[in-house]
């Protein structure tokens, strides 16, 4: 039997498809990285596309976490200088905002996996 | 496969595949509205336990197997507490209570659908008389499928075909589904549908949820 | 070469009945074939719906469709369960697709273009659904390997419908006898 016109269209197109969802499952997105959240020993971890508002306790009481349209912040920290609340929000792997006087370190890393590593802290 | 016969196991003997499927309908809100995973954990073992009075073999390693892919692949998107990280792939709190909410209701569902959906259950309606033809003839084709020859698949199966659609349409009467519903039966369905629900009353009358949720 | 003789179904209801039966014995063998994960399928339950696109009215096709989930979920037990969720909304996505294809592109498609297309639509839907009910993001990751594997086996099915299309009496005479039921 012999394949007509339309039957290699239909096999194009499926081959297309999957190369389609293969690059946007594989391939980091933007707006796809993680925000990880370290505070006295416990780390939290949120996807930067979904947007929540976390409250995070340290010895001070509660700093507020808002992850917002794919950038993270601090809200309000209960510590004396606000520095963290004035930082301006973070997106990219790499940066972070700190929150010293309550030990609350808010990080964003690349796709689940790819750690950066260029962090001391 | 479908049986004809009825069967030895308690709830085949006691009770009528409509008042089986009556039963999994009523008991199919009371697990998808449970939230608390806990408490879902326990559905499922009395929906399993029901499976077996049913005579239904249970297949442990293929629930086991989808359970485990479900929650791995909710693992993947991290959300929430890290509870430890084994070979650095965080499991966090939040993905792990979401991923067995997913599983419980997926291997839940098919624990309740299996228990309670017969293959004699008949519909009533124009469609319901025509599934219960298509049933007929699909047994009659499974009666001759020793006929099909791997070496000639095509002319085997065309050969089957032409026989089974040769002996002729289904006469009125050949199916039913005799309700031999007993007290017993009654008494087991009706503890089971107490419990799942009492369960649930008990989630809202009391909003601290054992686990999860 | 058809034999008229051979058709004894009394009614189009009662082709649509066989049919329905021909999909459940289909989805018997289906259980049958081992698989490394529980919910694969190789989709040869929806051989005869490829070999009905041309032989029965619209209606009808959606018909058989209706008594293959329906059996599928009676026979398998999981009529109230997810399971039964994605089987319908697969076949529909399947049927649906492949009767706008086969009508758009009647001469130049074959059952081979016909199924790849089918397969494609039903899966893509699938993975919606799985999306939502149970894998979550994690879902797109399955959708490569998961696409990639319907068109391999929806290129063999179409392959096979086309060899059986052209060698089946038993098709032959089904046509025959949905023709003279038309012309009376």
């Amino acid at each position: 039997m012999k394949l007509r016109t339309f039957d290699y269209i239909a096999i194009a197109l499926c081959l297309l498809v999957i190369a389609g969802f293969s690059v946007y499952a594989y391939s980091g997105r933007s707006g796809s990285g993680d925000v990880v959240i370290d505070a006295s020993g416990v780390q939290w971890i949120y996807p930067l596309s979904t947007d929540r508002r976390e409250a995070i306790n340290g010895p001070l009481g509660d700093t507020i976490v808002v992850i917002k349209a794919g950038k993270a912040f601090v809200e309000d920290s209960p510590c004396p200088d606000k520095l963290c609340v004035h930082m301006p929000a973070i997106s990219k792997p790499g940066q972070w905002i700190a929150c010293l006087p309550n030990r609350v370190f808010v990080r964003v890393r690349g796709t689940s996996g790819q750690e950066i590593d260029d962090l001391s802290y | 496969m479908a049986r004809r016969e009825p069967g030895s196991a308690l709830l085949q003997k006691n009770a009528s595949a409509r008042v089986l499927f009556i039963t999994g309908a009523l008991l199919f809100p009371s697990f998808l509205l449970q939230q608390d995973i806990a408490i879902r954990a326990m559905q499922i073992m009395l929906f399993l336990l029901l499976n077996v009075l049913s005579g239904r073999k249970i297949r442990f390693l293929q629930y086991l197997v989808v359970s485990a892919g479900i929650v791995v692949f909710n693992l993947v998107i991290p959300t929430g507490r890290v509870l430890v990280s084994p070979l650095g792939l965080a499991v966090t709190e939040g993905a792990l209570k979401s991923g067995l909410l997913k599983a419980t209701a997926m291997t839940g569902l098919i624990a309740l659908s299996q228990f309670s959906i017969r293959a004699e259950l008949r519909f009533p309606g124009r469609v319901g008389g025509l599934i219960g033809r298509s049933l007929f003839y699909f047994e009659r084709i499974m009666g001759g499928r020793r006929k099909i020859n791997r070496k000639d698949i095509i002319g085997s199966v065309d050969a089957l075909l032409l026989e089974v659609q040769g002996a002729g349409p289904m006469q009125e009467g050949e199916e039913n589904d005799p309700d031999r519903t007993t007290p017993v039966g009654l008494a087991i369905l009706l503890v089971s549908l107490v419990a799942s629900w009492g369960a649930y009353a008990f989630t809202i009358v009391h909003p601290h949820p054992i686990w999860g949720g | 070469m058809a034999r008229k003789s051979t058709i004894s179904l009394t009614s189009r209801m009662d082709l649509v009945a066989f049919m329905g039966a021909i999909c459940l014995f289909l989805s018997a063998i289906e259980y049958m074939i081992p698989k490394p994960i529980p919910f694969l399928r190789v989709g040869i339950a929806n051989v005869p719906i490829l070999l009905c696109l041309d032989v029965l009215p619209v209606p009808l096709l959606l018909l058989v469709v209706v008594l293959k989930v329906i059996g599928q979920g009676l026979i398998g037990g999981t009529l109230i369960s997810y399971v039964f969720l994605f089987s319908a909304v697969g076949s529909f996505a399947s049927a649906l697709s492949m009767l706008l294809f086969r009508r758009l592109f009647a001469p130049r498609i074959s059952l081979v273009g016909v199924g790849v297309l089918g397969a494609l639509f039903s899966n893509i839907t699938q993975i919606l659904l799985a999306r939502v009910l149970i894998f979550g993001e994690g879902a797109w990751l399955i959708a490569p390997p998961f696409l990639a594997l319907g068109t391999v086996t929806a290129t063999l099915l179409g392959l096979f419908a086309e060899r059986f299309a052209a060698r089946s009496r038993w098709l032959a005479s089904v046509r025959s006898a949905v023709a003279a039921s038309k012309a009376l």
